[in-house]
């Protein structure tokens, strides 16, 4: 698979990103973010809403 | 016990093991940690692959990647909680110390011209503004899983 697009992420928006995504990996309780959430953590970040759409 | 509460102590014994040993698990491992058959672990990993719980070595059910935690080496290594871990990508790099609920320091090697890139996170996600550092994402979110090996 080639990439259709990219996109770049300041590093604020990175760590933003990776904090969101996954400080809570290691609970007991963990779970995966259902699309909607994943793209309500995107849209708080302020990414490009057309690359990072999951619906 | 019901599957999703057998995979509920699969994932707390991995958990266990990243934190106190600071090694992402094989099969073998947790089972014997829980003191589980192997094919009981074995079909519990399975059904985590499926759920996109975390990216398996190809071929096997065994873990290749926890994510954040890569089991390999890799150019994106991290030290935090007094460890070297490594991740598959910026994303994960950036994300260990989340996972971990500490600060670390995140360094890689730029793709293009090699020269070493260094970002420093706090426990909360916060770092300092380097407008010389950003991460490149190549793939659309919703074809992430398409070719997850790829991506």
């Amino acid at each position: 698979m080639r990439p259709s697009a990219s996109t770049i992420l300041t590093i604020e928006q990175a760590t933003g990103l990776a904090h969101a995504w996954y400080k809570n990996k290691l609970h007991p309780d963990w779970r995966r973010h259902t699309a909607d959430e994943a793209e309500v953590v995107f849209d708080d970040l302020g990414l490009d809403p057309e690359f990072w759409r999951l619906s | 016990m019901t599957d999703a509460e057998v995979d509920r102590e699969v994932r707390i014994a991995i958990a266990r093991a990243i934190k106190t040993r600071g090694q992402v698990p094989t099969i073998s491992a947790v089972a014997a940690d829980m003191g589980e058959e192997v094919a009981s672990v074995d079909a519990s990993f399975a059904r985590m692959i499926e759920g996109h719980v975390f990216l398996p070595r190809e071929g096997s059910h065994e873990i290749y990647s926890y994510n954040p935690f890569c089991a390999d080496k890799t150019d994106f290594f991290v030290t935090a909680a007094g460890r070297i871990w490594f991740g598959i990508c910026a994303w994960d790099a950036l994300g260990i110390p989340a996972a971990l609920g500490t600060s670390g320091v995140v360094e890689t090697h730029c793709p293009d011209c090699n020269e070493s890139v260094v970002v420093e996170v706090d426990a909360d996600g916060a770092t300092e503004v380097q407008t010389w550092t950003v991460m490149q994402v190549g793939v659309q979110a919703r074809d992430f899983w398409k070719d997850i090996y790829f991506t």
